[in-house]
């Protein structure tokens, strides 16, 4: 009889077995040669990052360097695509999401995503929206999703502009406010990871600068991981920063020392704008 | 532990309780038959009987005459033509036949001991329409007739004729012949007329039910030729005498053997018969041959004929026939002949002479059941209580209702505990969820899957079984005239004995008719879309496109109806003849004096029936593109008819192409609609030599000679046109891709290569500004370019000359889809108008819910249809709605790049060409041969087939549209994939697949020519689900070829019904969808 802590954490319960045992918890989420292709055409070339938990990642890098393969192999969105494929391992608590008895529908459940453009359900309302997660995955205690909802959308910073509004269409908010209902969607699941891959991209400051203050609640409870082609916006809401180049990473360290100090050239060349 | 274990039932019972009801219902209606049997009085019988058009209101008017003699005794007689009566008489799934012709040798070797029984006389007269002759009384004679529909004498006033009436005047004009299109006892009699009076008619014409007519406009029914002689001065024609009585026609004397001018009537035909009376064979022989055309006698009138019953002798030779059945048979034959035949001379027809009775009366005593006589008994005039079809029904359908709902209470109050659970801490409920989320595990997306797949495969099967029926029936034809042999042939001669036929000029008029629907109707199709989706406010597009979903709704019989009755006028006078009067002389296209019943009127009504389905779907396909393209093209300056092209239509591209192969293949596949005004010529003179040339289509064909084709090579010749239709669509459809792949391609090499400067741009002006600066300049090229600010001017003057040219482009394409939805609204407003002013007046509850009366008569109602059209369409739109949706999933969402998704969408394009007429031989040789009877079930089958491809199409279309990131968005909550796909994906598109439904429906709502194969059609209310039921499209195919004003009535009474059957599906459908909005509002 497993102990729920070990049910939990899904989708493996060989916790106690093999190579994980080896591997000491200091890490939410830790990344092992790491590769990742569309079709012949290698994306990501063997990838190896280690996040601490409560902390915020951010990944940066030219068009183009596999920052967002990358985040989509962590919860394994990238193999969903036609001709997509991934090897490697991908630990989070100790268990490889890659592995073969891992589900990966069961591993999205875990780690919550939240996409460059706001795309709320078109057809449900906010209320559905955020309760969507958990009614689609058999959820049918009302008072909970109820509960969940109202949380999700206080953790959201949504709560307040959305309370009399529970019931028109998700589409119908402001984009800065529909990005931050995708975020109370990601949350009603309670993750405990938190992929944003350039969340903000599509809005304006006042909307980017709530998203950001966001980041920085929330991580207190999640692990958060960013896609930002903003230097800026890395360096402010960042713990640590990954720099990424034609689909390896080139340097990795807190976010101080990658913009200030940067161990190599290329990372100089591309924080103080050289190119990019 | 506990909690867990609940809440995992609880995840399921829904779907557990909805499967059980479904169950339940679906075992219910299956026994439903059992309940009825047990219902219905155990001496109730129902005899079946199908055959001849020609006797129809004399045996409608029996049935309803002899239940009140009989009322245990119903009796369903249907007119499908007389070769379809022998068909279905020789597959043994009717109870008796009836034929305008006695069985041929080959026909009386597949149905041995088949008897003959007269019983009653139709007569053939010829018809005309003179201004200079408005009443009867044209004398003629057969040779003169003969070289008329020869082509040899062509002018009215030819002295051949002027000489016989020299009391009258006869213009100069060209004589118009018309003949019936369809196969038909009538054309059999009529030719067997003309092989006796004129040697080289029987030398190069024979006879036939069908035959190559060498010159004239062929027209469906005495209906059609009444019209056509109706509405074109100068023409002749040949119609049932108790058509032309009824319908008050002028018609000629004829003169016969003895030399004298007859009147077709009563007597002067009786006096033919009962000439040739000694000469005819008993019951039991041989009848081939038997012909009482050009009797002798001097007031014989030269073309009588009889109608014959046909029954087999030994009536245990089919097996459904129980001992008591076949004894009320013999009762009912015995007393149609004798007490019947005084109901004939009210409805025109002659009443047997008393030799012809006594001779059925002999062949009645021969009658045997397993060996022993069963001669006709009298009456013991049994008592019954009434048996009502719809109660039986009621009580079914209640029952199940009861048993589904109790059911469902016992599940829900079993799997529903109403305990509650606080959850105290954050912890805590992550943990409970975790629990949840722990015991859903894959199965549900793996059934999904196999359930989509099992889907597609079903999808696939049909049109593979539809694909192998067709061309394993056409093997014949191709061996005798050779593949190739077929498709180029010119010549297409049923006549038995000299049977050759070719495909050529039907291939021809398919593409030609197509061709003009398609240039019509996909522009205005496409500039309604325009209109609704981009143009117009919300609340007007709206209701537009309802509007003109309406004529989706319309069954193609009424279209023909219409056009036949109303449009053909509008063309002929308002387009064909000016342009003919015009260009007729110059341009060969328009040359040939239109009278409106030709290819160019068939492709502009085929071009009004498609443009709902194009349009309806194009317009949901452009609803779907999203609104950053729109804006990315208006942010360059575009005006609105700029991003509609530049932004819209590339993106909608493989969605307009699905809509108008869609429409493509209704114009190609239709029949009833195109028979009735495309002229229907044979051989030759099929192929269109000018735009206003009548012609045929392959379709058109087989709708006009299946029921009557009596040979197997004749019917597999039929057949074989369907494979040649098949083997078009499908061609097109390569064509239609490869040029959309071939477009796509271009655009992106011009994009690559365009390295050049726009012509907006400032460096690459035209060289007529510069000249022009140069010559207003004083000196020399350098002081044009020190002198910058002209040059300046000049672009602004381009720009400026430009944009006002586009913007009056873009006020042209405005006004264009205006006309557009004003050319859709105007024939259904027509139509409408037609179908209202002669529809509302008999419609009452009797008219809904009443058995049919006699025909003629103003009695009894259009009840059985009703009842009939909403099980049949309901039936076979459960069977295809979830089979398509589902497969259209399947293929959007599942199946990627694979070979067998690409077969499944090769052959479900196909399939959408097929004429439905095929689709209705395919089901009744594999439902209704195998079950032995028609039923509703076969009926269902044929239309879930029509409307599955529909279904398919537009789903997967829709889908495909609905962007990515919302899958995504699902994915990464990890819900399972079948949950996004139809809480989501679907629900994202469920507009456009509901229209999708909505057109399916509509368009198997007005089938009739599958239904005649498959549901036979009946007066009475459905007693089984293995019996004949009836439908709104059959009833009025019937009523509408009846000569009786109360008949025409009804029959616009019940297309009054269908339409508006159709609109509430609709409107409910659409309320519907709107209601039930994705995840269900009511939790919020």
């Amino acid at each position: 009889m497993p102990s729920e802590e070990q049910l939990i954490n899904l989708p493996s319960n060989s916790l106690n077995k093999g190579p994980a045992e080896e591997m000491k918890r200091h890490y939410k989420v830790s990344i092992k040669n790491l590769n990742a292709w569309f079709g012949a055409k290698q994306a990501l070339k063997g990838i190896n990052l280690d996040v601490k938990e409560n902390t915020c990642t951010a990944l940066i890098g030219p068009s183009g360097c596999g920052k967002t393969t990358l985040i989509r192999c962590l919860n394994r969105m990238h193999e969903m695509t036609i001709g997509a494929s991934a090897t490697g391992n991908v630990l989070v608590d100790d268990v490889d999401i890659y592995e073969k008895k891992a589900d990966p529908v069961l591993v999205k459940r875990r780690i919550g995503m939240v996409f460059q453009k706001p795309n709320p359900f078109p057809t449900m309302s906010v209320y559905d929206n955020v309760a969507a997660g958990l009614k689609l995955n058999g959820i049918k205690d009302k008072a909970l999703i109820e509960e969940i909802v109202k949380e999700s959308l206080e953790g959201a910073a949504l709560w307040s502009e959305v309370k009399d509004e529970l019931d028109k269409p998700g589409v119908s908010l402001s984009g800065g406010q529909q990005q931050r209902l995708c975020i109370a969607r990601a949350l009603a699941m309670q993750p405990e990871v938190l992929l944003m891959d350039e969340p903000t991209s599509a809005l304006d400051p006042i909307a980017t600068s709530k998203i950001e203050e966001l980041v920085h609640e929330l991580k207190k409870d999640l692990t958060i991981i960013i896609v930002t082609h903003n230097m800026q916006q890395a360096a402010r809401i960042a713990d640590y920063t990954a720099f990424m180049y034609l689909g390896e990473l080139i340097e990795y360290g807190p976010t101080k020392q990658i913009f200030e100090n940067p161990e190599k050239e290329l990372t100089e060349r591309y924080i103080s704008g050289k190119f990019g | 532990m506990k909690d867990r274990d609940n809440s995992f039932v609880r995840l399921y019972s829904r779907t557990i309780t909805s499967l059980a009801v479904i169950f339940i219902m679906l075992g219910t209606v299956a026994i439903s038959p059992i309940f009825q049997k047990v219902y219905a009085q155990s001496n109730d019988i129902t005899i079946n009987g199908a055959g001849a058009t020609f006797p129809f209101p004399l045996i409608d008017s029996w049935r309803n005459e002899y239940q009140k003699i009989e009322p245990q005794v119903n009796i369903n007689y249907q007119s499908i033509g007389s070769g379809g009566g022998i068909k279905q008489f020789t597959e043994k799934t009717i109870d008796f036949g009836a034929s305008d012709a006695p069985l041929s040798e080959s026909e009386r070797e597949r149905a041995p001991n088949a008897m003959h029984i007269p019983e009653t006389i139709g007569s053939v007269v010829v018809s005309y329409n003179l201004s200079s002759v408005p009443e009867k009384g044209l004398h003629l004679t057969g040779p003169i007739i003969a070289d008329i529909f020869l082509g040899k004498i062509t002018k009215w006033n030819d002295p051949a004729i002027t000489s016989l009436n020299t009391n009258l005047v006869l213009p100069d004009s060209e004589i118009i012949v018309t003949h019936r299109s369809d196969g038909s006892g009538t054309t059999f009699v009529w030719t067997d007329f003309l092989s006796k009076v004129s040697p080289e008619w029987q030398q190069q014409i024979g006879i036939g039910k069908s035959v190559q007519w060498p010159t004239g406009v062929g027209a469906l029914g005495n209906e059609g030729v009444a019209n056509v002689i109706g509405g074109t001065p100068n023409t002749i024609g040949y119609v049932e005498l108790s058509y032309a009585i009824s319908t008050k026609m002028p018609y000629a004397f004829l003169q016969n053997q003895e030399g004298n001018f007859i009147e077709p009537s009563f007597d002067s035909i009786q006096a033919a018969i009962t000439t040739i009376s000694a000469s005819l064979p008993k019951g039991n022989a041989s009848w081939t041959g038997v012909s009482s055309t050009n009797a002798p006698g001097k007031d014989s009138y030269p073309i009588a004929s009889f109608s014959y019953l046909l029954l087999y002798k030994d009536l245990a030779d089919n097996p459904s026939m129980s001992k008591e059945k076949a004894q009320e048979l013999v009762n009912f034959v015995a007393w149609a002949v004798t007490d019947g035949q005084s109901y004939s001379k009210n409805l025109g027809y002659v009443p047997l002479p008393d030799s012809v009775v006594k001779l059925n009366q002999e062949t009645l005593q021969m009658m045997t059941y397993n060996g022993l006589p069963i001669p006709p008994t009298i009456s013991n005039g049994n008592e019954q209580t009434g048996s009502d079809g719809v109660f039986g029904i009621i009580a079914v359908v209640a029952a199940s209702s009861v048993t589904g709902f109790v059911i469902y209470r016992r599940m829900k109050s079993k799997f529903h505990p109403t305990t509650k659970v606080d959850y105290q801490s954050r912890d805590d409920r992550k943990k409970r969820l975790s629990l949840f989320f722990l015991k859903e595990n894959r199965l549900g997306d793996r059934i999904f899957k196999v359930v989509a797949i099992g889907a597609a495969g079903y999808t696939a099967f049909l049109m593979a079984l539809v694909a192998y029926s067709t061309f394993a029936g056409s093997s014949d034809i191709f061996a005798h005239e050779g593949f190739f042999g077929f498709v180029f042939g010119t010549d297409w001669n049923p006549v038995e004995g000299r049977e050759s036929y070719g495909a050529l000029p039907y291939i021809i008029g398919t593409l030609a008719s197509a061709g003009i629907a398609m240039a019509i109707g996909v522009p205005i199709s496409l500039g309604i879309a325009i209109f609704v989706s981009e143009i117009s406010t919300n609340k007007l597009g709206a209701s537009l496109s309802f509007v003109i979903e309406l004529l989706a709704a319309v069954p193609s019989i009424i279209y023909g109806l219409w056009a036949l009755f109303v449009f053909r006028f509008w063309v002929r006078d308002l387009i064909e003849l000016p342009l003919s009067n015009a260009f007729g002389e110059t341009i060969p296209l328009f040359a040939k004096t239109p009278f409106g019943l030709d290819i160019f009127t068939a492709g502009i009504v085929l071009a009004i029936m498609i443009i709902p389905t194009v349009s309806s779907i194009s317009r949901e396909v452009m609803r779907v593109v999203p609104n950053s393209q729109r804006e990315a093209a208006y942010s360059l300056g575009a005006t609105r008819w700029e991003a509609v092209w530049t932004a819209v239509f590339p993106y909608a591209r493989s969605g307009l192409l699905g809509a108008s192969i869609l429409g493509l293949g209704r114009a190609v596949g239709e029949t009833m609609l195109v028979t009735m005004i495309i002229g229907n010529a044979t051989g030759l003179g099929a192929i269109p030599t000018t735009l206003f040339s009548p012609s045929q289509t392959l379709s058109s064909l087989i709708a006009n000679q299946f029921n009557e084709a009596n040979t197997e090579l004749h019917v597999s010749a039929l057949v074989a046109l369907g494979a040649v239709l098949f083997m078009i669509t499908i061609m097109i459809n390569i064509a239609a891709r490869m040029v959309i792949s071939y477009t796509s391609k271009m655009k992106v090499h011009k994009m690559k290569n365009n390295h050049q400067p726009s012509k907006m741009g400032t460096g690459d002006l035209p060289p007529t500004e510069i000249k022009n600066n140069s010559d207003g300049g004083s000196v020399n090229v350098i002081g044009n370019s020190t002198t910058g600010w002209k040059g300046h001017s000049n672009v602004q003057a381009i720009i400026r000359k430009e944009s006002s040219k586009r913007i009056l482009i873009n006020k042209g394409v405005t006004l264009w889809t205006i006309a557009c939805v004003v050319a859709a609204i105007v024939p259904l407003g027509s139509i409408l108008l037609e179908v209202g002013k002669n529809g509302t007046s008999v419609i009452s509850i009797e008219f809904l819910t009443q058995t049919p009366g006699a025909i003629g008569s103003r009695n009894g109602g259009i009840g059985p249809a009703v009842q009939g059209t909403l099980l049949v369409v309901g039936l076979g739109s459960l069977i295809a709605a979830p089979v398509g949706i589902l497969a259209g999933i399947y293929l959007s969402e599942f199946a990627g790049k694979s070979r067998f998704a690409d077969v499944v969408r090769f052959l479900n394009d196909a399939l959408t060409g097929l004429p439905s007429i095929v689709i209705g031989i395919v089901a009744f040789v594999t439902i209704v041969l195998w079950i032995g009877t028609f039923s509703v079930l076969a009926g269902a089958f044929a239309l879930s087939i029509i409307m599955i491809p529909i279904v398919v199409r537009v789903t997967e279309e829709t889908l495909k549209i609905v962007p990515n990131t919302i899958r995504e968005a699902g994915y990464s909550l990890g819900i399972p994939k079948w949950k996004i796909t139809l809480f989501v994906v679907v629900a994202s598109a469920k507009n456009g697949i509901l229209t999708g439904i909505v057109l399916g429906i509509s368009r198997i709502t007005g089938e009739t020519a599958p239904l005649i194969m498959t549901i036979l059609g009946t007066s009475l209310f459905f007693t089984s689900l293995v019996g004949p039921v009836d439908a709104l499209p059959l009833r009025i195919w019937r009523l509408a070829s009846q000569p009786y004003e109360s008949a025409h009535d009804f029959g616009w009474g019940a297309a009054l019904i269908l339409i508006l059957m159709v609109l509430t599906m609709n409107i409910s459908l659409r309320f519907l969808a709107q209601r039930k909005g994705g995840l269900g509002a009511a939790n919020a």
